[in-house]
């Protein structure tokens, strides 16, 4: 007890330090460790995990499945708009897969990829062995993953919503969509919702409490700060989206009157909250991208990131700017003029920051030697297409000219430049900078390059054109349209582009099977970077690193003594601990006990995920719920007596 | 100059050259394993869960004056004012189960003997449970229903999003104390214990919040 009232420095001085540790005690050490931190095998084992790395690569491996689903969707959709008149999809399916398309890229595929990478990445980069809270890290990806379950068995079962992504009222309401495909939509929401949620309150207390000691604020790799901006913004964003869904839920339902003009209740209030959603969601998918730009330009400049200050301020100030824009989707709604007004301003002052952090990598850039390895390519597709985006997107702030191109393909083209550009370029980048790390194998640069020049022609031939249909004055969600029109040429253009993506797609699955099965070897830096996550092996051992390392400085391998790393010692083996710091400067505070695994995250998923399926037909399903949740959740509290356990209070009789 | 030194690259090849060896610099096994407050993850998890529920109850307070905005007369026409008795006696149940709440948790801060916090947590849990049962007046007190219109869906669904809270709370509350009860306890559960309180204080707060819009500032918009 004394202990604790006095932390330890984070940096003790230079003549405290002992003896390095002889090559036979890390042995041990490996030994050690190894054998408690060992995940179990079998199908048990797996359903039990909760290693941060084996629940981020199902999500990781998850999203990517949503992500080419959602693709095929795009693909289906591209060939029905191909030439006017076509008849390859009717007018009921094209809805379902328009709303497919989007509520899958957004709510399966980018939120959740953003935050795997952030749930693999940032316990090894701050240094520490798991996420604070496993259990719940475990339970989200079960949420998440039967939440895209749920959706595409109701697709397949010609139930799939049907309403756009953002399912405005009333055409979602009980008049105008009756059935069950709305309804199928806004549980989906609840379960991806819960699943960001837990995976951003992972992220924020993981970040706050167990960085590596010396991993001060202001040493922290612009990756981990990326995530932590990121979450605070699902922390405030989410629960937006958590009251409208539960709204439009209990209107449909219930028989409430939120939505509904006739008893009080109001349209535009849906677009206010989903947009208070849905605006910050753009940029929970994009912040997290920029960290990965600057941990690729990093890396592949060989060369200290230039304007760090700068470049979290500008983080920080596209998260504030970012919840204040969202009026700018409901510009042909019939708002004050001035207060429409004000978000015309706010849209185009967060071009500010994403400048600011332009130049800042273009100035890393020059004074660096860059390596032009598919990796840094696709960086330099993202500086062009998130340009090309973000200028189409001042152009859309103006009212005038948005109510010209409202809910045209101008606004398509727009957002894909943004989406793809801002964050899937960069996912990229990141996906071919970290794959060595996450598998032990390289990718291949020949596929890669074929990957990246694919996907960036097929991307511009297919998304450019959009813009000029728009002006001409094409609306979006049309099944097809009339040949004298003069659509036809440049529908036709696109199509063809989208060929070009599905085979960058193909090629880039091919790398990876292939890296997989005969990637050369990695090793544990292959590009010389700088952050923790390349201090130890590729692929991580399950404890993440052999002795929690001592940093000392922003980029902790180059700033560490030639082939020496300062360590941390004393923490216990026989169970799973880690080290808390503080928030601030990272002195460390005290030893932790992980959770370990369990079944119960599944089982809360199980039943707790069927209470939100049961619910979709009948109010008493949230009651079910409630006590079948409140029974496991006793269970995953209840103490058990182990060894392991920390010190037992003496119990006093009542 | 200076600022290109600044910039400068990595000093070294990095680890990957020489085999890497590992200086000890700290050693924590003096460190406890045990903390409260800011120390302890989970009162951080605790925070950031009240954070989440803090802004969707805001958004709901939001959304209440929104949809005022559709009405001439708040309440609407034919509705009687909602009642200001129960509503009130709830606020004060919930205020006066602040008391043994903050007691459990100074108990617990102090290492005191389980039972003792058990009992205390008991207690709580009886204010939980006096709540719900008030709250099923309050209910009643609304004069209006969730689907007569509007103003009776966002009422109903503030109190019931509430409701959720005090249940939840109640029962992990308990949950709490039959542990205290029962055991194995151990020093962590103590820390639990504090958590519990501070997510309590929330309920509490939040209702406090929430009457003032539903049942007194409907008196006077």
């Amino acid at each position: 007890m004394t202990a604790s009232a006095n932390p330890l420095p984070a940096i003790p001085d230079p003549d405290t330090r002992r003896d390095l540790i002889s090559p036979r005690d890390e042995e041990e050490m490996r030994a050690k460790l190894s054998a408690t931190w060992r995940e179990k095998s079998g199908f048990y084992g797996w359903l039990t995990s909760t290693n941060h790395k084996s629940i981020a690569k199902r999500y990781l491996v998850t999203a990517i499945i949503f992500f080419i689903l959602g693709g095929l969707e795009a693909g289906v959709m591209r060939l029905q708009l191909s030439r006017p008149e076509n008849h390859f999809v009717g007018p009921d399916l094209y809805n379902q897969i328009f709303t497919m398309h989007g509520s899958t890229m957004m709510f399966l595929f980018a939120v959740p990829v953003m935050e795997a990478v952030g749930l693999y990445l940032v316990p090894l980069m701050i240094g520490t062995r798991n996420v604070a809270f496993p259990r719940m890290n475990a339970l989200g990806y079960w949420m998440y993953l039967f939440g895209g379950v749920l959706l595409y068995v109701a697709f397949f079962m010609n139930t799939g919503p049907d309403a756009g992504w953002f399912a405005y009222v009333p055409l979602s309401g009980p008049q105008y969509s009756p059935g069950k495909r709305v309804d199928i939509w806004a549980q989906m929401i609840t379960f991806t919702e819960i699943a960001a949620l837990i995976g951003a309150v992972e992220l924020v207390t993981t970040i706050f409490k167990q960085r590596a000691p010396g991993m001060s604020l202001n040493r922290m790799p612009l990756f981990v700060w990326a995530e932590l901006i990121t979450s605070f913004m699902i922390i405030f964003a989410l629960p937006a989206i958590v009251v409208s869904s539960t709204m439009l839920a209990a209107d449909r339902l219930v028989d409430t009157h939120f939505f509904n003009p006739a008893e009080g209740g109001d349209a535009i209030l849906w677009q206010h909250l989903f947009w208070f959603f849905g605006h910050p969601e753009v940029y929970i998918i994009f912040i997290p991208a920029l960290g990965m730009v600057s941990s690729v330009v990093e890396a592949f400049t060989q060369r200290r990131i230039f304007g760090y200050p700068a470049m979290i301020l500008s983080m920080v100030s596209t998260a504030f700017l970012g919840f204040g824009l969202w009026v700018h989707h409901m510009f042909a709604t019939p708002l004050p003029q001035l207060g429409q007004s004000f978000f015309t301003a706010a849209s185009a002052a967060i071009s500010i920051p994403s400048g600011v952090q332009i130049f800042c990598w273009i100035a890393t850039i020059w004074g660096g030697r860059p390596r032009f390895s598919t990796a840094f390519k696709f960086i330099i597709g993202f500086f062009f297409l998130f340009i090309i985006g973000g200028l189409t997107g001042v152009m859309v702030a103006s009212i005038p000219y948005d109510l010209q191109v409202h809910d045209t393909f101008f606004v398509v083209a727009h957002f894909h430049y943004v989406l793809i550009g801002g964050a899937v370029f960069p996912l990229w980048a990141g996906f071919y900078y970290w794959f060595p790390k996450l598998s032990g194998r390289m990718l291949s640069e020949r596929a890669g390059n074929w990957n990246f020049w694919l996907f960036f022609i097929g991307m511009n031939i297919t998304f450019f054109p959009m813009h000029i249909l728009g002006l001409l004055g094409m609306p979006r969600r049309v099944y097809t349209y009339l040949p004298e029109m003069g659509w036809g040429g440049l529908n036709a253009l696109a199509s063809f582009g989208a060929v070009f993506i599905v085979a960058s797609v193909c090629v880039f699955l091919f790398n990876v099977w292939n890296s997989l099965r005969r990637g050369i070897p990695a090793g544990d830096n292959p590009w010389n970077a700088p952050t923790l996550e390349w201090a130890t092996t590729s692929p991580p051992p399950s404890y993440n690193h052999l002795f929690i390392p001592v940093v000392e400085g922003r980029d902790p391998i180059w700033d560490a003594a030639p082939g020496e790393l300062a360590v941390v010692t004393g923490l216990r083996t026989d169970r799973h601990e880690g080290l808390i710091t503080s928030i601030m400067d990272a002195i460390p505070e005290r030893r932790y006990e992980f959770k370990r695994e369990t079944i119960l995250p599944f089982l809360l998923a199980v039943f707790g995920g069927g209470t939100i399926v049961i619910a979709i037909f009948s109010p008493w399903g949230v009651t079910v719920g409630a006590i079948t949740s409140f029974v496991i959740l006793a269970g995953w509290f209840w103490p058990t007596i182990s060894p392991d356990h920390d010190t037992p209070v003496s119990r006093e009789p009542l | 100059m200076v600022l290109a030194d600044d910039f400068a690259g990595p000093r070294h090849s990095g680890v990957e050259g020489a085999p890497v060896r590992r200086r000890p610099v700290i050693d924590v096994a003096v460190l406890d394993d045990h903390s409260f407050s800011h120390h302890a993850p989970i009162w951080w998890g605790n925070l950031l869960m009240i954070l989440i529920e803090g802004a969707a109850f805001a958004l709901l307070v939001a959304s209440y004056y929104y949809i005022r905005r559709n009405f001439d007369t708040w309440p609407p026409p034919r509705t009687l004012l909602p009642e200001l008795g129960v509503s009130s006696a709830n606020v004060v149940l919930q205020l006066v189960s602040l008391a043994p709440m903050w007691y459990a948790s100074k108990l617990a801060f102090a290492h005191e003997p389980p039972a003792r916090i058990g009992k205390w947590l008991m207690v709580v849990v009886a204010c939980g449970v006096g709540a719900i049962v008030l709250r099923g007046f309050e209910f009643a007190g609304l004069h209006t229903r969730y689907d007569s219109n509007a103003y009776g869906s966002i009422t109903w669904m503030i109190l019931s999003v509430h409701l959720a809270h005090l249940v939840a709370g109640s029962l992990e509350t308990l949950l709490i104390a039959l542990v205290m009860f029962i055991g194995p306890v151990e020093r962590k559960h103590y820390t639990d214990t504090t958590v519990m309180a501070v997510y309590w204080y929330f309920v509490v707060g939040s209702w406090v919040a929430l009457w003032l819009v539903v049942f007194v500032s409907v008196r006077f918009i």
